[in-house]
């Protein structure tokens, strides 16, 4: 079960670095991450806000139901990259809205890569980057505690480009922060893999 | 990424196994050493002077077949040691490079707002982080050099070899 499991996430990540970090089942970073530098003063004033609270996805037991949902993302990512403009949007948002099944933890970590496509797709058309913002705001939240991966750090990404273009500077300036720092966190468990 | 080290050291050990298996045989050529456990002293029904066991490599045909598998395995070991070292400088430099994208990104904003505090403190991070990042890739990737370096000039070298140097980090 688990080798079509990671065949199938290779199909799904098709070149996305992420999904293939997840099929390899990089599943460590300090759960303990958090804080921020932003002061509450400087975010009340509303300032940037770089609070970052992240979690572990560790691997779950593959499942039949679960290799289901790996190949209907699989299968939208397939039809997104044969599409353009609105058509692939709307491949994307449908692909948001597969129901994700009980206990795969992966999951997060698949509708985080396809929000962040969605995402760039949108900030593609006129007006779009308040649609990026209204998408990818609330399941970036500071509020939230988000998987420590390349997709959280792409989504995030997003985001700011998103502030950026509507003018909200507060909401970039974070939103690139906490970007920086999922990469360096990332960085760091590589560096520490390499010590002997 | 842990997982695909593990899927190499698996490989590895299967290349291990799979080349133990066909350098054994050869080992265990009667013609190699001798066989047989030989008392010491010379006390037993061994012949005087008799060679010492595993010292002479030889340079009969044989010999220096079995010398070459074995030092293909050898190479073949330290490539996929090798690789996988290669793959986390290759994800450590990306990471780096994107990092440093984006902090070109946040202080471009961050220049936008010189007077506040909050702007330019998150600029400063940024490029530290960027250049912790970039520091990073460039050790891995120096580390990553010198060591096949290393195993380039001693490779014709036996195993063991004083002139072998031990590993810079």
């Amino acid at each position: 079960m688990i080798r079509p499991m990671s065949r199938l996430m290779s199909r799904v990540a098709k070149g996305r670095r992420t999904l293939v970090v997840w099929a390899l089942g990089l599943a460590a970073c300090d759960p303990s991450t958090g804080g921020g530098n932003a002061s509450p003063r400087a975010v009340e004033r509303g300032g940037p806000d770089d609070t970052l609270r992240t979690h572990i996805i560790e691997p779950s037991t593959p499942t039949d139901e679960g290799l289901v949902y790996l190949r209907a993302i699989a299968d939208v990512h397939e039809r997104a990259d044969a599409l353009a403009g609105e058509a692939r949007v709307d491949a994307l948002r449908a692909g948001l809205g597969v129901p994700v099944p009980a206990g795969l933890a992966e999951a997060e970590i698949l509708r985080l890569d396809l929000a962040a496509r969605l995402g760039e797709e949108l900030m593609q058309a006129p007006r779009g980057a308040a649609a990026a913002r209204e998408l990818l705001g609330p399941m970036l939240a500071v509020e939230r505690s988000l998987p420590l991966d390349r997709a959280t750090a792409r989504a995030l990404i997003v985001l700011g480009d998103a502030a950026v273009r509507t003018g909200d500077d507060a909401l970039a300036a974070g939103s690139y922060a906490r970007s920086i720092e999922v990469m360096s966190l990332l960085s760091q468990e590589l560096r520490q893999e390499l010590e002997p | 990424m842990k997982a695909n080290r593990r899927r190499g050291a698996s490989q590895a050990a299967w290349s291990l196994a799979l080349a133990l298996g066909s350098v054994a045989p050869l080992g265990c050529n009667p013609s190699a050493s001798g066989g047989g456990t030989v008392p010491p002293g010379g006390n037993g029904n061994v012949p005087d002077g008799a060679e010492p066991e595993g010292r002479d490599e030889g340079d009969n045909i044989g010999d220096l077949a079995a010398r070459l598998d074995r030092l293909t395995v050898e190479q073949a070991q330290k490539a996929s040691t090798s690789n996988a070292s290669f793959e986390v400088c290759e994800d450590l430099c990306s990471l780096a490079s994107s990092i440093c994208t984006v902090k070109e990104k946040l202080c471009e904003v961050a220049d936008r707002h010189p007077g506040e505090e909050e702007y330019q403190g998150l600029c400063r991070k940024a490029e530290l982080e960027c250049g912790e990042a970039e520091d990073s890739c460039v050790a891995c990737v120096e580390a990553r050099q010198s060591k096949s370096a290393t195993a380039g000039a001693s490779e014709p070298e036996p195993a063991g070899s004083p002139e072998s140097k031990p590993e810079s980090k």
